[in-house]
């Protein structure tokens, strides 16, 4: 004889596991089934490919190597050099510098959002996210007009030292700098005001009430209550930055590559797909596992 | 809210498969389908076209070589008729199965075209191209001073000659190629060494206080305009933009030489339409409609009688038409087949170190 | 609630704003420009936007745009708040629970390019059985669905959890059904992160390039296509015109559904 379910509650309601997994599963199946057909195991299909190789003029040679690893991780024809290495690091930092900068401007522009009545935060939050119904390279043309030579933001640069006396903001690293936080505070500003419009004052003003300094107040109070908030505008502002190669490229004079530049040179001019699919499984390898620690981090799945 | 959301879906569902287009309207003739670089045909030609062959023109841009054919082998090629490609990827689309054969008896203006286009390396037999219009890369520079016969690579690459700010090509093959030939080095070759002598010129002139990056031709030549650049390396045809917009402009191709290309009207291998695409090829190869695009385009025209036909300020112009002294210097360039690997890895020292 | 902000949070805040609008101002002002190039001022002209209204090809585009990403948005949107909810109040086990997370994760850290090339793949596969998978209107939709439902699951689930469970409990006290819970006391709560999760999906449709280019056919250009293609041929201000009627119109859009919703919200009050 079978075993009787086992009857526990959920949501007030007496039931079973088994029914849950359910209803659970009716509701999981859309979203589910879209992404695992065409995603997951495409990228699957990916995986595979990475271990392949480039046959003459850019056909994939259905034999599989270890070659892609080996170039991944420096040795090239031209012998073993860091440049993959490089290319890593320097967009991590540019990607970690935009983050940081954007969370310091994300996170009092939350603040001041929340501050005001109901209806004009819907709008001060809608005025936040239209710029990126903008094309971002049309964006990033403005800025090269706005950064140029002849142009107010240069001067002032030029006059505080930051620059030379001829040279102008665009291109250089500072105007990179400026055009990818223009382009990804939207993404940090989001999380965290939804994260602060939640925030319960009485907290806060029950840890005031016990006595603590406002440092003090704010650390426990405020941030502990917005840590999923600051996890998720991290990730949101991390992750794409990592990926992008168009506001470096047009603002920096395209003179180093990112690691988007190098996936995109693989499936473009360089025509090998097997080594571009390494170079990507590798990355969201990298990214998924680093997310997880990071979530583990930021307090389990309350990213917001 | 409820209601809403719920109008929202119900519209959403029916929009979908009207959207899909899975109930095709009937049209009096199947469409043509192009594709294309941006700006590459004139509109009006289009029109008259379509008024004349009676087949609707679906024109589809695109922008780099290699996306256009990432995005073919991809997605497959049963949705065009004629590809328009630059000559360094023939070959690779010929070994995808990208393209077929050309049916040359069922375009008769063939005939007009300038034998000096006509069996070409990338395509010897002529089974698989058919000339569109064809240009050269050089420089353009602001130096009243210097005559364009006499212009070298050492303007740009050597430091002590360097007089301004200037922009590199940022196409991988194409600069790779530049600088070989700045080198004395065959621009084709399959050595590995050449090429990793030709990525250390390239990495040492990056380190120029007065070089400001890589920039794609249309890119250069804005910033030639806009006198951000002194000298930058662009396609004639817009060095003729530029110095049309500032007389004080000069185009050369170095001394040491340049290359040529062609670009060319492909038969798709899956073509739904062949006797549009036929069509259409032998339209463009008319002498009226050859002169019409090369003036429109500011590039040079592949077809011989179009050249009594061409605006006399565009066929005296040596940017467009360069003298036989100049075309001598210049080379074709072909698919390093094994070889491509080393270009690769070298473009990607020179924009990394 | 009105409170006042210290004087570096407004000036951090306005340096945000200035960060995100000074571009938009500035393509505003090239798109009445009557210098092509934009660097000195030609004078005003509404030419650029006639151009722009004669231009066939360009609105084709913007039309296939806005289906697109209307289409897209509502699909992922529902999609993803279901699975969002899915995950959230079934006790899968851990090994479960660690897969959902890695699969929501990954459209998000997934390289556009790859995941053009993943999705391209499947529907050649596809292509073979089902004529409907040319590249089209219907692929470029599956592929922005794929990618907009996990930034809707990322926003919905983070504001479930932030949503106290023990309210159903209470509505179950007073005789509503699971789904009458659901609906009258959970979804109103959730709205704003269905609404933020919405928002961030129209916005990453409207811009995506690198997918759409794979995904689409001749038939099927969406605007961020066009406005590439014109950029390596140099932007001709028709582009900013473009542009900034997108902007404009983004901006009244938004503010007539706020409009709507307080209104609404009025009479609810009433």
């Amino acid at each position: 004889m079978t075993k009787p379910p086992k009857y526990e509650v959920f949501e007030g309601k007496l039931t079973t596991r088994c029914r849950m997994k359910w209803e659970g599963t009716l509701l999981s199946a859309p979203g589910m089934l879209t992404l695992f057909i065409f995603l997951l195991l495409p990228i699957v299909g990916l995986i595979v490919l990475a271990f392949m190789q480039r046959g003459a003029y850019g056909t994939i040679n259905w034999t599989p190597s270890v070659d892609n690893l080996k170039r991944l991780i420096g040795f090239s024809s031209f012998g073993w050099a860091p440049d993959n290495a490089v290319i890593v690091a320097r967009s991590l930092i540019l990607a970690t510098v935009t983050t940081l900068i954007c969370l310091l401007i994300a996170f009092p522009m939350s603040f001041w959002i929340a501050a005001h009545k109901k209806s004009t935060r819907a709008l001060l939050l809608a005025l936040v996210m239209v710029p990126s119904c903008t094309n971002l390279v049309i964006r990033t043309y403005a800025w090269m007009l706005v950064l140029g030579a002849q142009m107010p933001p240069t001067w002032i640069a030029r006059a505080i030292g930051l620059i030379g006396e001829t040279d102008s903001l665009y291109p250089g690293q500072f105007a990179v700098y400026i055009g990818m936080v223009s382009s990804m505070l939207p993404f940090a500003v989001l999380p965290l005001y939804t994260s602060v419009e939640r925030l319960d004052w009485n907290i806060v003003e029950a840890t005031r009430d016990l006595y603590a300094s406002p440092l003090r107040s704010f650390c426990h109070g405020v941030l502990s209550q917005m840590k999923s908030g600051i996890v998720a505008s991290i990730i949101l502002t991390l992750v794409p930055s990592l990926g992008m190669y168009v506001v470096s490229d047009l603002l920096g004079g395209s003179k180093y590559m990112l690691i988007g530049n190098l996936i995109q040179q693989q499936f473009g001019s360089a025509s090998d797909w097997p080594f571009g699919a390494m170079l990507g499984v590798i990355l969201i390898l990298a990214s998924v596992l680093s997310l997880a620690v990071f979530q583990k981090v930021g307090g389990g799945r309350n990213y917001v | 809210m409820n209601r809403l959301l719920s109008t929202a879906l119900a519209l959403s569902f029916a929009a979908i498969p009207l959207l899909t287009g899975c109930n095709e309207e009937k049209q009096a003739k199947k469409p043509v389908s192009v594709l294309i670089y941006s700006d590459y045909i004139e509109p009006g030609m289009l029109k008259e076209f379509e008024q004349k062959f009676g087949y609707p023109v679906q024109i589809e841009l695109y922008e780099a070589q290699e996306e256009m054919i990432g995005k073919l082998q991809a997605s497959g090629t049963g949705m065009y008729d004629v590809i328009i490609a630059s000559d360094v990827v023939i070959e690779q689309m010929i070994h995808l199965g990208l393209i077929q054969q050309i049916d040359t008896s069922k375009i008769p203006n063939r005939k007009n075209l300038d034998p000096k286009f006509l069996a070409p390396a990338f395509d010897p037999k002529d089974e698989y191209t058919v000339p569109y219009l064809w240009g050269t890369s050089g420089i353009v520079y602001r130096n009243t001073s210097i005559s364009p016969d006499s212009v070298s690579y050492a303007i740009l690459f050597d430091s002590t000659k360097v007089n301004g700010n200037f922009s590199l090509l940022d196409e991988s093959r194409s600069m790779l190629s530049m600088a070989l030939q700045s080198l004395g080095l065959d621009p084709n070759t399959k050595n590995k060494d050449d090429i990793s002598r030709a990525a250390d010129l390239l990495l040492k002139v990056k380190k120029y206080p007065k070089f400001i990056g890589f920039d794609g031709s249309v890119a250069g030549k804005d910033k030639m305009i806009s006198k951000m650049d002194q000298a930058a390396i662009v396609f004639n045809g817009e060095a003729q933009i530029a110095i049309d917009a500032d007389s004080t402009l000069q185009y050369a191709i170095p001394r040491e030489g340049s290359f040529i290309w062609v670009d060319v009207m492909t038969l798709s291998s899956k073509a739904p339409n062949k006797e549009g695409a036929y069509a259409f090829m032998n339209f463009i190869l008319d002498a009226k409609n050859g002169a019409k695009l090369s003036d429109f385009v500011a590039f040079g025209s592949p077809n011989k009688a179009s050249y009594p036909l061409l605006d006399p300020k565009m066929a005296k112009n040596p940017v467009i038409y360069p003298d036989s002294a100049t075309m001598s210097r210049l080379v074709f360039l072909s698919d390093p087949g094994e070889a491509a690997r080393f270009y690769d890895e070298a473009w990607t020292i020179v924009k990394t170190r | 609630m009105s409170r006042k902000s210290s004087p570096a949070t407004l000036a951090l805040s306005y340096i945000g704003l200035a960060l995100l609008y000074i571009p938009l101002v500035f393509i505003a002002v090239f798109s009445v420009n009557a210098n092509r190039h934009g660097q000195t001022w030609g004078g005003f002209t509404l030419g650029w936007y006639t151009k722009l209204f004669s231009n066939e090809q360009v609105q084709h585009a913007a039309v296939n745009s806005l289906i697109l990403a209307i289409a897209s948005t509502i699909i992922a949107t529902i999609f993803g708040t279901l699975l969002a909810i899915g995950i959230h109040r079934t006790p899968w086990g851990k090994k479960l629970n660690t897969f959902f997370d890695f699969s929501i994760n990954i459209p998000v850290v997934t390289p556009d390019i790859l995941m053009a090339i993943a999705l391209v793949t499947v529907f050649g596969l596809f292509r073979t059985f089902l004529p409907c998978f040319e590249p089209g209107m219907l692929n470029l939709i599956i592929s922005h669905v794929v990618f907009q439902i996990s930034f809707v699951v990322l926003i919905v689930l983070s504001r479930l959890s932030s949503i106290r469970p023990d309210q159903i409990e209470a509505a179950r006290d007073l005789y509503t059904t699971t789904t009458g819970a659901w609906f009258r006391v959970i979804l109103p709560q959730l709205s704003t992160g269905i609404i933020a999760g919405a928002l961030l999906a129209f916005t990453l449709s409207l811009d995506d390039f690198i997918i759409s280019f794979f995904v689409s056919g001749p038939t099927s250009q969406t605007l961020p296509l066009y406005i590439y293609g014109s950029l390596k041929r140099g932007i001709s201000p028709e582009i900013h015109a473009l542009s900034t009627l997108v902007i404009a119109l983004t901006l009244g859009v938004m503010l007539v559904v706020l409009l709507y919703n307080q209104n609404h919200q009025r009479g609810k009050k009433k």
